[in-house]
């Protein structure tokens, strides 16, 4: 029988690890693209995702319940704000690393080579676009549209009202459209039929 | 002035085109942006965009990790040196008193206290035999005496005049004695007033505890006698930042990396 997050989280606080190895492996694959598509770099993603659950179980005692999911990203999108600053550097700067990544699957079905051809070079246009959007602009649309977190848990996750969560994703997305209309020929037909 | 409202009714309202995407706007709102969409054919195809923008950032697959994340020991590297730094806070106090006693014994020795004390006598005596005050008037009084003692037929009167001499010769010796007892005691209070030199560097130990480097450059200095070797002091927080350069590998060798010392936790 799966346990629910609520049941992990209380083992947890009694020193439970092998409960808590259970959240990680429910969580770590959001944990590591949330890591990966606000830093950029495989290694700082892997790093991030890493000292997302370290620091989550010294902390399990202080997650007040709401979304476990929602907590964990903020640790991490956190974690991986702090490494852009502290490394002064923007998340594009290793663009190149981050198009091919090669540790990484793309966990998608059966598609033919032209498919995965044109799947790979959209998937880098739109990394490459949200990575330089600002910071908290980034993060609310990965909460919301990457990792679909409703507003609500998006505004737990940063701290922030519901209202500014709802302005950031919104400027995210006009600016994410903007690039990717320069790129016409690797959008779906539905950029194309406008009006 | 028509067209400036109309521009910033269109600005607002695409600026809910986001919300409507997603179901979030309430009833008045949304019948807002329907009627401006109705008549706005710039609204309607920044509307089309933008949820096909949408599908495609809801679509982008999740990344599958090449290794687990799973925690295979207890991530709390503090217990790693946290005993060492028990150990140290315990042993540094211990060490703290024992540094302000050798300070106390070198300071001591260098003024030659310790020694007054314990045999304060012979230094009385040392010190006015070496001022010669007493003796030269004792040779004083024999040469005063002995002109009237010389003659052996001297009537009684001389012999009682010459022991008042004598007596005064005595007098005048435990006065002068007294006097040179005087200066010993304020060689001694002033000796004593350099103590307090001592004192202040002893007081200051357990705060050169927390800081070796300070605790080094003071410690010949403020002593008047050999420079002290601050080695204990100096020792145990060289081991403390041992100890806690090993809790901060052990962090980094969890993969925290080089960036981990300006993460921050969200609790």
């Amino acid at each position: 029988m799966e346990l629910e997050d609520s049941q992990l989280v209380a083992r947890s606080r009694e020193g439970d690890l092998a409960a808590f190895n259970v959240i990680v492996e429910r969580y770590q694959a959001q944990v590591l693209s949330v890591a990966w598509r606000v830093v950029g770099t495989r290694a700082s993603a892997e790093d991030i995702t890493q000292e997302t659950f370290i620091s989550a179980y010294r902390a399990i005692g202080k997650f007040r319940g709401g979304s476990l999911r929602a907590w964990l990203f903020r640790i991490a999108s956190n974690l991986g704000v702090d490494f852009l600053r502290s490394s002064k550097r923007r998340p594009e700067d290793s663009l190149d690393q981050s198009l091919e990544p090669p540790a990484f699957q793309v966990a998608s079905g059966d598609e033919t080579p032209e498919q995965a051809a044109l799947r790979g070079e959209l998937g880098g246009e739109i990394q490459k676009a949200i990575l330089s959007l600002p910071d908290d602009q980034r993060v609310a649309l990965l909460l919301i549209d990457v990792q679909g977190l409703s507003y609500d848990e998006a505004a737990e996750a940063t701290g922030a009202s519901v209202d500014t969560v709802k302005s950031r994703l919104s400027r995210a997305r006009g600016k994410v459209r903007d690039i990717l209309v320069k790129r016409p020929e690797l959008l779906p037909d539905k950029f194309r039929h406008i009006g | 002035m028509i067209g400036f409202l109309e521009s910033r009714r269109h600005a607002r309202l695409q600026g809910l085109l986001s919300v409507y995407i997603d179901g979030q706007v309430n009833d008045s709102e949304r019948a807002r942006v329907e009627a401006h969409l109705d008549g706005c054919e710039a609204c309607r195809s920044e509307l089309t965009t933008l949820r096909a923008t949408v599908d495609l950032l809801t679509s982008l697959p999740q990344i599958v990790p090449s290794r687990s994340f799973a925690l295979t020991l207890e991530p709390e590297p503090v217990r790693s040196y946290e005993p060492l730094m028990w150990t140290a806070r315990v042993v540094a106090p211990v060490a703290a008193v024992l540094l302000v006693a050798l300070v106390a014994l070198v300071a001591g020795d260098s003024v030659g206290l310790i020694t007054q004390r314990v045999a304060g006598e012979p230094v009385v005596v040392e010190t006015t035999a070496s001022d010669g005050g007493v003796a030269a008037t004792q040779a004083d009084a024999s040469a005063a005496v002995a002109p009237a003692a010389a003659p052996e037929a001297a009537p009684a009167p001389m012999a009682m005049a010459a022991q008042a001499v004598k007596e005064e010769t005595k007098v005048a010796q435990v006065e002068r004695t007294a006097a040179a007892e005087e200066e010993v005691v304020a060689e001694v209070e002033a000796q004593e007033r350099a103590l307090p030199k001592a004192a202040v560097a002893s007081d200051t130990t357990e705060e050169a505890v927390e800081q070796p480097g300070e605790m080094r450059s003071l410690a010949p200095s403020e002593s008047a006698g050999e420079p002290l070797p601050p080695a204990p002091v100096a020792a145990m927080s060289a081991a403390a930042d041992m100890a806690a350069t090993i809790g901060q590998r052990t962090l980094d060798t969890r993969g925290s990396g080089q960036w981990r010392r300006a993460s921050t936790v969200a609790a």
